[in-house]
């Protein structure tokens, strides 16, 4: 799959390896989806990914630049999901970035946020 | 103070007095007001108004008295549409209406003592329809003083909903995230946000009460998200007087309290089921995220032009505040002229709101600590104008690129004063809070315009 470059705009200094990796995945993952947007939707959960990876949840802060590279990540997942996803998606992605966070505010063990997301995307159907 | 209203009603009879006390106290609790009094006028030349006993049979005795004083028989001028002209298809036959509401109060005043009208025992408010069954519609402003909290910020039971909702979330939310966000809210804030989700909410009638309170409370949990990661990235050590997240719980914890709030609001506002206004908060998410990045990136590039500040200002404060406006708008099945007309007067208030608290920074009597932006290196609109002054501005480009000992801070605050730039700013914020209120001309704003108006003037000044 081809990411578009209006997609990434703003994110050029994310890892571009780790992010193809985990879009491929999703992309995989979302096959079932019939929807003209399934690159969008198959990079949001890539971004939330990354995001949660580069904010380093249950581990030593990142440095500001990087927390706010994360910030938009996630931002943009949660533009793109509006655009291009259901309802239940949309929910379900937050609901998995909720319960990662919240483990991680509590200093409980983080729970696999790759997990997470093949889950919410298998219950969203 | 002056709010402005309106409330509609459908009348079920040809002649109808239709008793408006209960609704009229309602708007009277709502807005807040203790003392003063509640102005009604109707909007239309058939319906009056007045004040009597709601008892039925002397009800059919006013309506038998209207009868008897102007029949509808007639005969009417009005009515003979020989002898008219440009008159419509749908025309009515209503000449006995017209001529009965001359009989009536086209306005009424009563007055509000306490937060209750001001009746005797057997009083009740009437709208009279004269020429029912139809939709109409009474103008009210309510004027004296309205009730506030010890912040001085009006206070009604629509704020009371969204302090609650807040409440009500945090209830729900484990206590790892919901604690140190509670404490944040609790510290202060202004709550402008989600005013403005109401007050855009209010702009259409396709949706409810609860609903809006909903969104606005989940606007408000992203933008203390957004502060909480912002406390962190700026080293910030207090907020409203109290500690940061960051400061108090450390930098990791603060991280994961933003995180869970950015989510659970996205959810929040996905959960009401209207893919428009999930799109227009998301979109100012993503704007302000990449606003924060442009002005890290930007800290410290002094001279700086205005240019980049507006933008980093747009994205940053001014985003979210316009999301507000439209996203209530838009939920609320507002016309899409209205959706985008609030969100522009959003955009240019906002970033009036942030020139004027970019002058506080250089206030002594803000009770905010002064030089924040001096320390932090940041391209706030004084500083830039500061460091293109003709007599003082080398100096303080000199002083910004040292090391910024205490002493410098306070050298670079005064020079900032002394250098006409802060009233430069003040000026540009009101000539923006200007352009928002002329944005507000063209709308229907169902009596919203002077608290609109007295918003945004309110923020070129920062005197909420």
């Amino acid at each position: 799959m081809q990411m578009s470059i209006a997609d990434l705009d703003g994110l050029e200094g994310l890892p571009a390896e780790g992010l193809q990796e985990a879009v491929e995945h999703y992309w995989k993952l979302t096959a079932h989806i019939k929807s003209p947007h399934r690159e969008q939707i198959a990079l949001a959960n890539g971004l939330v990914e990354i995001a949660t990876s580069s904010q380093r949840l249950g581990s030593s802060a990142p440095g500001p630049i990087d927390l706010l590279i994360a910030d938009l990540c996630l931002a943009r997942s949660s533009r793109l999901l509006a655009e291009s996803a259901e309802l239940t998606l949309q929910i379900a992605v937050a609901r998995v970035i909720e319960q990662v966070s919240a483990s991680a505010a509590a200093g409980d063990p983080v729970p696999s946020i790759r997990l997470g997301l093949e889950r919410a995307i298998e219950e969203a159907g | 103070m002056i709010q402005s209203r309106r409330i509609r009603f459908e009348s079920g009879e040809h002649t109808h007095f239709l008793d408006l006390t209960s609704r009229l106290q309602g708007e009277i609790t709502n807005s807040g007001l203790r003392n003063g009094r509640i102005h009604l006028q109707s909007l239309h030349t058939t319906v009056g108004i007045a004040i009597n006993e709601n008892e039925p049979l002397l009800l059919d005795d006013l309506r038998a008295l209207l009868d008897r004083l102007v029949p509808i028989a007639g005969p009417y001028l009005h009515d003979d549409f020989s002898r008219r002209v440009g008159i419509e298809d749908d025309e009515p036959v209503n000449g006995h209406a017209h001529c009965r509401q001359i009989l009536l109060l086209p306005s009424l005043t009563t007055l509000v003592e306490d937060g209750r009208l001001v009746l005797g025992r057997w009083q009740s408010i009437f709208a009279v329809e004269l020429d029912g069954p139809r939709s109409r519609e009474i103008a009210l402003q309510l004027d004296g003083e309205f009730q506030s909290n010890p912040n001085g910020h009006a206070t009604d039971s629509e704020s009371r909903l969204i302090e609650l909702e807040l409440a009500r979330q945090f209830e729900i939310d484990p206590a790892a995230v919901a604690d140190p966000m509670r404490r944040l809210i609790a510290a202060g804030g202004k709550r402008l946000r989600p005013r403005l989700v109401l007050m855009g909410s209010k702009l259409g009638d396709q949706v409810g009460l609860l609903s809006c309170v909903t969104l606005a409370a989940a606007v408000e949990l992203i933008h203390n998200a957004t502060l909480v990661h912002d406390d962190y990235v700026d080293e910030s050590p207090f907020r409203h007087g109290q500690p940061t997240v960051a400061a108090l719980e450390g930098p990791e914890r603060a991280i994961a309290v933003g995180d869970y709030y950015f989510a659970k609001a996205t959810r929040m506002i996905a959960e009401l089921g209207n893919r428009e206004v999930t799109k227009i908060v998301a979109s100012a998410l993503e704007a302000i995220c990449r606003a924060q990045i442009d002005d890290l990136s930007l800290r410290g590039a002094y001279p700086g032009d205005r240019a980049s500040y507006v933008r980093v200002v747009r994205g940053k404060t001014a985003a979210l505040i316009s999301a507000a406006c439209a996203a209530g708008a838009q939920l609320a099945g507002a016309p899409a002229h209205v959706v985008d007309g609030l969100s522009r007067y959003g955009d240019l208030m906002g970033t009036a709101f942030q020139m004027a608290d970019d002058i506080v920074d250089f206030s002594p009597t803000s009770g905010k600590p002064m030089g924040q932006d001096v320390r932090q290196r940041a391209l706030s609109l004084p500083l830039i104008y500061a460091t293109g002054d003709a007599e003082h501005g080398q100096d303080v480009q000199r002083l910004l690129a040292g090391a910024l000992p205490e002493a410098d801070v306070a050298q670079v605050v005064e020079l900032v004063r002394t250098s006409g730039a802060l009233d430069r700013v003040q000026a540009e914020a009101e000539g923006l809070a200007e352009s928002a209120v002329a944005m507000l001309d063209e709308l229907p704003l169902n009596g919203l315009r002077p608290q609109l108006v007295d918003l945004a003037t309110s923020a070129a000044s920062r005197s909420f």
